[in-house]
């Protein structure tokens, strides 16, 4: 029993110390750490001292901050209302289809959420070309060439044009999770409505929605933080310009990096991750009690 | 079911086929056109190619040096995979079988470092793996990918091995099977399907990752795919035949794993995102 004993306390010991230490020390340690370096100064990629709260009031008052947090805010309120509004309308029209278009639509319109992020960029970086790019190019093609303009070469269009590829990418997603809520919906319950002669817009008010709420969290959770941290698709697409226009908080985070500035990065990622953490306990909080 | 129920049906039908389209066919367009050089792209823009060239693909795969992105790509995610795969699956037996002292804490501590956003620990952790040394070699990324990838996965597993029933491992260890014959002859073999699941949500996470490789890398020699696209794009960018032969080379990999896994992709992707 007490060779038993040891052998299991080996065991243990195997199992739970390597990724244990690894998670404390590239999470915590390491967050621990992002939120010391915030408070001190950076000069040439070293640190040379504690300066209280000076990062904080540079990232602040940086010129490109005040453009960047309004960008990010637009891609969240964007992103948010089409892509969760999308995500369910395409679910319900998918279970309303007929099995085989629900089959192969639901997989098609999934595809976009496995492909590398760089792909997508390159890909629609390319469709979005002036000269020869594909929607422009269709847009000649079906007699409406005056609509045709460099999307991502305009301030007023940059973002949105964006802000699609975004949502192009990652409807699928939201889609499925409503999707797979809405299968929970039995075939009892939507007889149950049409005896009592509901409407389709009844039943899908009183019937869908309910039944996809628990979700309907999970896809704000995933698309609000997704967006404040948007960055990837953005980046590659215009390199945050034209003249800002693109520009997000995560690219200030990450040019602050390039650029060794690493305390006032710092104290933008310590800033970021506050408004992220507010956010999901605000969305848990309008959330709760009524769920579980 | 009615004639208006038909008629509603078909009316739905045709927006998913519609929608559909437009989701794939900036997909489709991007295989059909890195069979064409400039020339016929612009006189045959919407037309499948006359002649293919394959030379696109060698023009992408040795001139634009995906090859060797490529191979720092699949070694990399390979051995974090691997690795990721490995330390949780031991994790989460140790967790629901091993009943130690703190379990349910050392859960905890995991569950909540996926909270914590990465770009909160971008900064120190460039600082940290310099300091190592480590910043200028394969190690960087194989780490960051597999310790980024053990929260999921370990969480993933535990929730499934809390549903294989005790008996199970009971009559394991009747038998004569002690904490390894449980792990090696129950565990393991149960929990292939998930680990399945899981693999593909690492890998396509893996394949993918961009501002981690973008920060951190700064050797061309060993960047990996989603870089190094982009290195080739701001060099041979209008040249949109190697350019489309260049993505799909980055694509096919994942476009067969879906093909092959699609339940256990979208499996992956939406449990993985339903961790709360």
């Amino acid at each position: 029993m007490a060779a038993l004993r040891t052998a299991r306390f080996w065991m243990i010991g195997l199992f739970v110390i390597p990724p244990l230490v690894l998670i404390f020390f590239f999470t915590y340690y390491l967050s621990f750490q992002s939120l010391r370096l915030a408070f001190f100064e950076f000069s040439s990629g070293q640190e040379i001292g504690f300066n209280g709260l000076q990062n904080f009031r540079d990232a602040l008052n940086a010129e490109r901050f005040g453009p960047a947090v309004i960008v990010t805010l637009k891609i969240v309120a964007v992103v948010t209302v089409f892509q969760i509004a999308g995500g369910f309308f395409l679910a319900y029209f998918l279970v309303r289809s007929n099995k085989w278009v629900q089959n192969i639509g639901r997989v098609a319109i999934f595809i976009p959420v496995v492909l590398p992020g760089t792909v997508v960029a390159i890909l629609w970086k390319f469709i979005y070309t002036p000269e020869g790019g594909l929607l422009n190019t269709l847009l000649e093609a079906i007699g409406l060439g005056s609509w045709a303009m460099p999307w991502l070469g305009t301030t007023e269009t940059s973002l949105y044009a964006s802000i699609a590829v975004n949502i192009w990418k990652y409807v699928g997603l939201t889609m499925m999770l409503f999707y797979l809520a809405m299968q929970n919906v039995s075939k009892d319950q939507l007889e149950a409505a049409r005896v009592d002669g509901a409407t389709a817009r009844q039943e899908l008010w009183y019937v869908y929605l309910p039944a996809v709420k628990p979700v309907l969290e999970i896809n704000l959770v995933l698309t609000v933080l997704g967006s404040l941290r948007a960055f990837d698709i953005y980046n590659m697409l215009t390199n945050g310009g034209p003249v800002g226009s693109t520009t997000t908080l995560t690219k200030l985070i990450v040019d602050n990096i390039t650029a060794r500035n690493y305390g006032e990065g710092a104290a933008m990622s310590v800033m970021l991750f506050a408004v992220i953490a507010l956010v999901t306990v605000l969305i848990r909080k309008s959330f709760g009690g009524e769920q579980k | 079911m009615s004639r208006k129920s038909r008629f509603m049906e078909w009316g739905y039908s045709s927006v998913i086929a519609v929608i559909s389209l437009i989701m794939v066919y900036p997909l489709l367009f991007m295989i059909i056109n890195s069979f064409k050089n400039n020339k016929e792209l612009f006189s045959n823009y919407w037309g499948l190619p006359t002649v293919f060239r394959y030379e696109n693909y060698v023009r992408a795969w040795v001139d634009g040096k995906l090859s060797m992105y490529a191979y720092n790509s699949v070694l990399v995610t390979v051995t974090a995979t691997l690795a990721a795969l490995i330390m949780s699956t031991m994790l989460s037996y140790a967790i629901v079988k091993l009943r130690f002292k703190g379990a349910n804490i050392v859960f905890l501590c995991i569950l909540f470092a996926m909270f914590i956003p990465d770009e909160m620990n971008i900064v120190p952790r460039f600082l940290l793996l310099n300091d190592l040394g480590l910043i200028g070699t394969h190690w960087n990324l194989f780490i960051v990918y597999a310790v980024g990838a053990l929260g999921m996965s370990t969480f993933i597993l535990r929730n499934f091995m809390l549903s294989i029933p005790g008996e199970l491992a009971e009559a394991a260890a009747i038998d004569g099977s002690g904490d390894w014959g449980v792990f090696f002859k129950i565990y393991v073999p149960l929990v292939v399907p998930v680990l399945l699941s899981v693999t593909i949500l690492i890998i396509n996470g893996i394949w993918g990752e961009y501002v981690w490789a973008l920060v951190s890398v700064t050797d061309d020699k060993l960047r990996t795919l989603p870089i190094g696209l982009t290195v080739f794009q701001s060099l041979h960018g209008s040249n949109y035949g190697p350019l489309m032969a260049g993505l799909c080379i980055m694509t096919i990999p994942i476009i067969v794993l879906f093909t092959v896994f699609t339940r256990q992709f979208v499996e992956g992707m939406t449990s993985g995102t339903v961790k709360g």
